[in-house]
């Protein structure tokens, strides 16, 4: 793990969020590489979304499906000149990214992850966003949303402060996204990937103390452990495993639904911890 | 423009803000890339990936067979979304005179691409950068030219324009010391001029080349239409079996529903007592209900 850097001493003694935000703040190097997946469209929505809200110098990676009726605005990429990042807000640069529907967010994911490690914009700390539908579930409103306070000012501000005073932590998300694929009465993974994880498991020797992930595979995570990860496994060589369209893991397991469990897996494998807020 | 050129260039090159923003022009940046230097390849990967406006096509010399790395790093240039897209297709043009290495590239890039989701990759190739060995301009199948000299291309390109297929050619420009931009406004000149003489034919290519887009803005949208009605099929029968909408009827069931009528009208009294439930409402339908 890191050592404690000025910041962190800095954090972890004064303990107040105004003064940890003036210490993010006068950093002007970014800290956060925001991960965003989209596939529902709204560009223009989601750049707002991200401009008003994040509230750490971050770069913001994005990444939008080509082959989504959603994404078949005929004005073009016209939202990329309207929203220039600059220095004056929190996102000081923007990657974009299009790829196929492959590997849903995980896919879209990998694929940022891929372009982050050829850039030189590393960053300690990481953030995994998408926009979330999961139609086929009943509370997929209301998951959503709770997923997606990840992003409030308020959060980010939260989720430093935790970094920078607890090293041992390696992913932050909110309260109720954990979930854990292990089953202590039938002592073995629950999900219907139960006979994928393993075998995914040793090929890339992912062994967590404890099997909980962030679920919906939004959270904020040290990047340190993912780059020991991804260095050894090149993302877009792990994107070529996962399904093409939107699949589900209702009725069998698949190789994306497994990374999404692998995805915190990597991180909590190196000894990091999870925590809510 | 009707054709689109391309600028080779061993080096990543940006041209001015008014070419990159004008619609009407097709002149782009090839950057040339040797398939066995991975840091220049790596160094093109990370200057497009800081000029995103700048459109650009990959032109990689093939000498040798491919390693994993290269190819990882060709493919990666694929997501960037200003890389060049001929009718919504990607297009990567191999420099290759030996034709087992030609084919193993190509090969293992349309496997690695197909493995990315990437359908529709196109890959031209290119025996060497002189005009001389590639096919003529009368040619009936879509050549590739190339020159080195402006006089040579804007020849040519006249004679494209008084052709039968007067549109969607592509040309490779190798000499760096040609200005895109009064090239561009040759081409302009050159393509007015032409109109004028044969403007019927200029019209319907016109129409020709909408026509097209349409169609394959319509073919797409149809494709991604018919893959969201069938998600769509899916999420509700998940939902419709058993499934958390299920579990929740069941849940208000066995919670609710099972319980005596007298119980759960005195539990609305006891929500207008605690305030989340309007006092009005138990007496007429149409009161507001509830306060939030």
């Amino acid at each position: 793990m890191q050592g404690k850097s000025w910041n962190s001493v800095w954090a972890v003694y004064c303990r107040k969020r105004w003064l940890s935000k003036i210490i993010i703040n006068i950093n002007m190097k970014s800290e956060c590489s925001i991960f965003f997946h989209n596939y529902y469209g709204n560009q223009d929505r989601w750049l707002e979304f991200f401009l008003r809200k994040i509230s750490v110098p971050s770069n913001l990676y994005y990444n939008k499906v080509d082959e989504s009726i959603y994404n078949m605005e005929r004005q073009g990429d016209k939202y990329r000149q309207k929203y220039m990042p600059d220095t004056t807000n929190m996102i000081r640069k923007i990657i974009y990214r299009q790829s196929a529907n492959k590997g849903k967010d995980i896919g879209g994911k990998l694929i940022l992850l891929d372009a982050y490690q050829k850039l030189d914009f590393k960053t300690e700390y990481g953030l995994f966003l998408h926009d979330k539908k999961s139609l086929y579930k009943a509370n997929n409103t209301d998951w959503t949303n709770n997923l997606l306070q990840i992003a409030d000012s308020d959060f980010c501000t939260k989720a430093i402060q935790i970094f920078l005073g607890h090293p041992e932590v390696g992913i932050i998300t909110s309260t109720g996204n954990i979930e854990n694929e292990f089953s202590s009465n039938l002592r073995s993974f629950k999900s219907n990937n139960k006979m994928l994880l393993p075998q995914l498991q040793k090929r890339f020797n992912i062994f967590p103390a404890s099997f909980q992930y962030a679920a919906g595979t939004m959270f904020w995570f040290r990047m340190q452990p993912v780059n020991t990860f991804f260095n050894a496994n090149p993302p877009l060589q792990i994107r070529t495993s996962l399904e093409i369209g939107n699949i589900t893991d209702e009725d069998m397991g698949s190789n994306t639904h497994c990374w999404e469990r692998l995805l915190s897996w990597i991180i909590t494998a190196q000894g990091y911890k999870i925590k809510t807020i | 423009m009707l054709n689109t050129i391309f600028f080779l260039s061993d080096k990543p090159i940006i041209f001015k803000r008014e070419l990159q923003r004008n619609k009407d022009c097709r002149i782009y940046c090839a950057v040339l890339l040797d398939g066995s230097d991975v840091e220049s390849m790596e160094k093109a990967y990370k200057f497009f990936s800081d000029n995103q406006e700048n459109c650009f096509l990959l032109l990689i010399k093939v000498d040798s067979h491919l390693s994993n790395l290269t190819l990882e790093i060709i493919v990666s240039f694929f997501f960037i979304l200003s890389y060049y897209r001929s009718d919504g297709k990607l297009l990567v043009t191999l420099v290759s005179f030996n034709d087992p290495f030609f084919e193993s590239a190509k090969r293992r890039l349309t496997d690695f691409s197909f493995a990315q989701g990437i359908e529709n990759l196109m890959i031209n190739r290119i025996h060497s950068l002189n005009k001389e060995s590639e096919q003529s301009v009368n040619s009936k199948s879509r050549p590739n030219f190339i020159y080195s000299d402006t006089e040579d291309l804007l020849k040519d390109y006249t004679t494209i324009l008084k052709s039968e297929m007067i549109f969607g050619h592509l040309f490779y420009l190798n000499n760096p010391q040609i200005d895109p931009y009064r090239l561009y406004n040759s081409i302009q000149e050159i393509e007015a001029s032409t109109k004028s003489e044969y403007p019927v034919k200029f019209e319907i290519a016109d129409k020709m080349q909408s026509v097209l887009n349409e169609n394959d803005y319509l073919r797409n949208a149809n494709l991604y239409i018919s893959n969201e009605l069938y998600n769509y099929k899916e999420h509700n029968l998940m939902l419709r079996s058993s499934h958390e909408a299920k579990l929740l009827q069941e849940y208000y069931r066995h919670e609710y529903e099972n319980l005596p009528l007298w119980y759960k009208r005195f539990g609305h009294i006891i929500k207008v007592i605690t305030g989340k439930r309007t006092f009005g409402s138990l007496f007429n339908d149409s009161v507001k209900k509830y306060k939030d």
